[in-house]
C-alpha cells in the first residue's frame, strides 16, 4: 500500500476520533445542569418532601422527552 | 463536565453495584415474605431514583444531541444509529421505571414485609440502564 494511501487512512481515523470528541464535548454541554441538580440531590443524606417531589417532576420531564416520538427517519437512515 | 459525570458514575455504581445499605440488608436476610420491619423505607428507594435520575440525564442528552442537527452533519461514530440507540434507551428506561414503581408500589403496601426482593430488581434495572446510557452519552 502506498505511503498517500496510509496516510489518507490516518487522517479519516484522525477526523472521525475528532468529530467524536466534538459529539462528546457537546453532549457533557447539553448535560451538564442536568447532572449537577442530580448530583446535589444524591449527595443529601435525607430527602425532604420538597426533594421527592421535584425528583418525581424532573423525572416524569425527562422521560416525556424520551419517549416522545422519533422524528421520521431521514432518506436512507436506517430504523 | 466529564469529571462530574464520572464522579456521579462512581458513586451510582457504589450505590448500585454493592456498598450501600441495601447489600447490608440483602445479608441480613433473603426471606422475601420474612415478617420484619421493612428496612428499605422511602428514602433508600429515592436515592435509587436520584440514580436513575442521572441516566435519564444521559439518554436524554444522547437523543438531543443526535436530533440537533440533520444527520448527515453528526459524527456516524455516535449517531449514525441513533434510532435504534434511543429505541433501546427508551425499552432500558420502560423496565427501571417499571421496577421503582413495583419496589415503591411494595414498600407502601407492605411496611413489615422484606422488600429486598423487588429492591434488587430495581436496582439492576437502574444499573442496566445507567450502563447503556453511559455508553452512549459519556
Amino acid at each position: 500500500m502506498s505511503i498517500l494511501a496510509n496516510a489518507a487512512k490516518i487522517v479519516a481515523a484522525a477526523t472521525k476520533a475528532f468529530e467524536v470528541i466534538k459529539a462528546l464535548i457537546a453532549v457533557g454541554k447539553d448535560a451538564g445542569p442536568m447532572i449537577q441538580v442530580a448530583l446535589e440531590t444524591f449527595k443529601k443524606d435525607e430527602l425532604t418532601d420538597d426533594d421527592l417531589v421535584a425528583l418525581e417532576g424532573r423525572i416524569e420531564a425527562l422521560r416525556a422527552e424520551l419517549h416522545a416520538p422519533l422524528p421520521a427517519a431521514e432518506p436512507g437512515e436506517g430504523e | 463536565m466529564k469529571k462530574i459525570l464520572i464522579a456521579v458514575t462512581v458513586a451510582a455504581a457504589m450505590v448500585v453495584g454493592g456498598c450501600s445499605t441495601f447489600d447490608k440488608l440483602r445479608d441480613v436476610g433473603q426471606a422475601v415474605t420474612a415478617t420484619i420491619t421493612n428496612p428499605i423505607d422511602r428514602q433508600e428507594i429515592a436515592r435509587l431514583e436520584s440514580i436513575y435520575e442521572v441516566a435519564l440525564v444521559g439518554a436524554v442528552s444522547y437523543r438531543r444531541y443526535c436530533y440537533s442537527r440533520p444527520l448527515a452533519e453528526l459524527p456516524q461514530a455516535v449517531c449514525g444509529s441513533r434510532r435504534a440507540i434511543i429505541r433501546a434507551l427508551q425499552a432500558s428506561d420502560s423496565k427501571a421505571k417499571a421496577a421503582i414503581q413495583t419496589a415503591k408500589k411494595f414498600v407502601a403496601e407492605n411496611p413489615t414485609i422484606s422488600a429486598v426482593s423487588v429492591v434488587a430488581a430495581a436496582r439492576q434495572a437502574v444499573t442496566d440502564f445507567l450502563a447503556l446510557a453511559n455508553a452512549n452519552a459519556t
